[in-house]
């Protein structure tokens, strides 16, 4: 060992420890072990495994170094690539997402555009009370009126260039309030009135998305309001937190306590009502607005999957950070025949008959039965030596008589023994 | 060897000329080799707390990367006993790490620096005789116990190995070892009496 080292090799530890070291180079490398507590705690770690081990495990780790060192060069690359490649993700992701918005707009406006002038047709027919009434609210909100018909036509606008739509947005409201103060004066006849705004409406075709998504107190004209209940097909109960929706749509409401749901639906006969509630079968009716619906659903007959249950490792209760709970298959009783005590008691009242020539009127017998974990009785022993010829008459009763029920203790069957009183009488 | 001088004479250079040379370059391949140096004691300590030896090589290439960060947050002088305290902290905060019940208080690397200063720090037996006051410690020596001068004498003045010391005295290895270490302690403390 060189003095001037200022550690000593891993060569210097395997000599040591595989004896091939002389007395005094022994007590120079224990000397060295005495100064320096590293070397010391090294030595006494590799007690813990075998010397021929060592040398291959510090070969391998002194490959996974200089290995890691050349990986390190690369770091700087693989730092560079991942951040553009994340930047390019996200920038694909940004453009993907973006561009459904157009053609979605285009697809609602002309989908929409027949279903109005349906609802025209139907608004201008009945025009009850209802629809005054909603005309009171929409002109009260005039405010947030223009606010839509603001927004609206600037949707309708995307594909045009943004220039011409804020013109056409500045543009909107103006009309949209022409056409409600034309409502408002002509508010005593209702045909007209309904027309006014049918016209008002053609012009900015109205998306049904966007008036379910605001929950602004104006409903908008062409949407009418669908009342019910949801009840129980087998007993007419009503069904709170039934879910209700009008198919191809956003528009969804929950029933309340009574059962009861009103629910905005556009007025098309194409997009049924739905209405669903956990364990009963989903029913499906037509959006109907001019009356009350009562829709009865079907308790809905499904088998449950069988719960399976899998173990996936073992581990310590104390580190368990749920509840725990033992299931046993059996539960822990005594022995006792299957049928139960009485039917034994009195099968054995039936059975416990002296004969007739026997000199007492009453004759007890004891006996100490051995059931095992099956059930079955092994032995029988006579507690009381009582008379052998009804020792065995007794066994015999026994024997025919009702199965018994192994004894249960910590969920698990067992043999037991069961005392038995058998009373013969005349 | 002699066909590659340039490659001898790099792996001669002692610890303090490795490690200025990496802080002024912070090549990685120039603390990779210093810790190559000791790569075999930091396994050592680290099988001797885990007593495993996959998780110790894993913990060997953890303080391997670990030390490229340290290194710049410290003002290391001595690498290799800087590297004993990180290799040492790093098992024992690995081991209190399981136990997640208990509260054990993690001293700072300050700390530790400070009792591995002491540590280092010569045993007064353990110098070359002629840096040792010889005569003082003569008479501690005197006035040790029997079987802890014996074990001295042997070891130090006799230059016997462990296992020559228990041949002769009749006893353990390990008794020889505990024998010397508190020796060891019981010189110092007679010394300080004496200065």
């Amino acid at each position: 060992m060189k003095t001037k080292k200022e550690h000593i090799s891993a060569e210097d530890f395997r000599r040591y420890m595989e004896d091939r070291m002389s007395d005094a180079e022994r007590n120079r490398f224990e000397r060295e072990l005495q100064k320096n507590p590293f070397e010391a705690e090294a030595l006494e770690g590799f007690s813990h495994i075998p010397v021929t081990d060592m040398q291959k495990d510090l070969q391998e780790l002194k490959h996974k170094i200089t290995s890691k060192k050349r990986r390190n060069k690369y770091s700087y690359w693989a730092a560079a690539a991942s951040l553009l490649l994340i930047l390019s993700a996200g920038v694909i992701w940004y453009t993907l997402n973006e561009k459904p918005v157009i053609p979605e707009v285009a697809q609602t406006t002309t989908q929409q555009k027949p279903d109005e002038q349906e609802t025209n047709d139907k608004t201008a027919q009945p025009a009850d009370a209802e629809d005054t009434e909603m005309l009171q609210k929409e002109t009260n909100a005039t405010e947030q009126y223009d606010l839509n018909a603001v927004e609206m036509p600037a949707q309708k606008q995307l594909k045009s260039d943004s220039g011409t739509k804020k013109m056409a947005a500045a543009e909107a409201p103006s009309s949209s309030v022409k056409g409600i103060t034309e409502g408002q004066t002509q508010m005593e006849n209702h045909e007209e009135a309904a027309e006014s705004i049918s016209r008002s409406e053609n012009s900015f075709t109205q998306q049904p998305a966007y008036s379910l998504l605001s929950s602004e107190p104006s409903i908008p004209r062409h949407m009418q309001i669908m009342r019910g209940k949801i009840v129980s097909a087998d007993d007419s109960t009503p069904l709170p937190g039934a879910t209700i929706w009008q198919k191809g749509t956003q528009n969804a409401i929950v029933s309340n306590a009574e059962g009861k749901f009103e629910l905005n639906t556009v007025g098309d006969s194409s997009n049924p009502v739905v209405a669903s509630f956990v364990g009963m079968e989903t029913a499906e009716v037509q959006t109907a607005t001019d009356s009350f619906q009562v829709i009865a659903l079907q308790p809905e007959q499904i088998a449950l999957d069988e719960i399976v249950i899998t173990g996936h490792g073992t581990q310590a209760k104390r580190e368990l950070t749920s509840s725990v709970s033992t299931v046993k298959i059996y539960e822990d009783t005594k022995a006792r025949p299957e049928a139960g005590m009485d039917s034994l008691n009195s099968y054995l009242e039936k059975q416990a008959v002296l004969p007739a020539d026997y000199p007492k009127e009453r004759e007890v017998v004891k006996l100490l039965l051995t059931i095992n974990e099956y059930g079955e009785i092994t032995k029988m022993l006579n507690r009381n030596k009582s008379d052998s010829l009804l020792f065995n008459q007794a066994k015999e009763i026994i024997r025919n008589g009702p199965d018994w029920l192994p004894e249960v203790k910590d969920g698990e069957r067992i043999v037991s023994e069961k005392k038995m009183k058998i009373i013969f009488r005349k | 060897m002699q066909l590659i001088p340039f490659y001898r004479k790099k792996k001669e250079k002692p610890d303090s000329e490795l490690l200025g040379l990496y802080l002024e370059t912070r090549e990685p391949e120039v603390l990779g080799e210093l810790y190559a140096r000791y790569m075999h004691l930091v396994y050592g300590v680290c099988l001797k707390y885990f007593k495993e030896p996959e998780k110790s090589k894993d913990a060997v290439i953890q303080i391997y990367e670990k030390i490229h960060l340290e290194i710049h947050r410290h003002e290391v002088k001595n690498f290799k006993s800087w590297l004993y305290v990180v290799t040492k902290n790093h098992c024992l905060m690995d081991l209190r790490k399981k136990k997640p019940g208990e509260t054990v208080r993690v001293s700072t690397e300050e700390e530790w620096g400070l009792f591995m200063e002491n540590e280092a720090e010569l045993h007064p037996v353990d110098r070359t005789p002629d840096e040792m006051p010889e005569q003082a410690l003569e008479k501690c020596i005197e006035r040790l116990k029997a079987e802890q001068r014996k074990c001295i004498d042997l070891f130090y003045l006799k230059n016997k190995s462990y296992r020559e010391i228990s041949g002769v005295l009749e006893m353990e290895e390990k008794k020889v070892k505990s024998h010397i270490q508190n020796a060891k302690r019981n010189l110092k403390i007679c010394m300080e009496e004496k200065k």
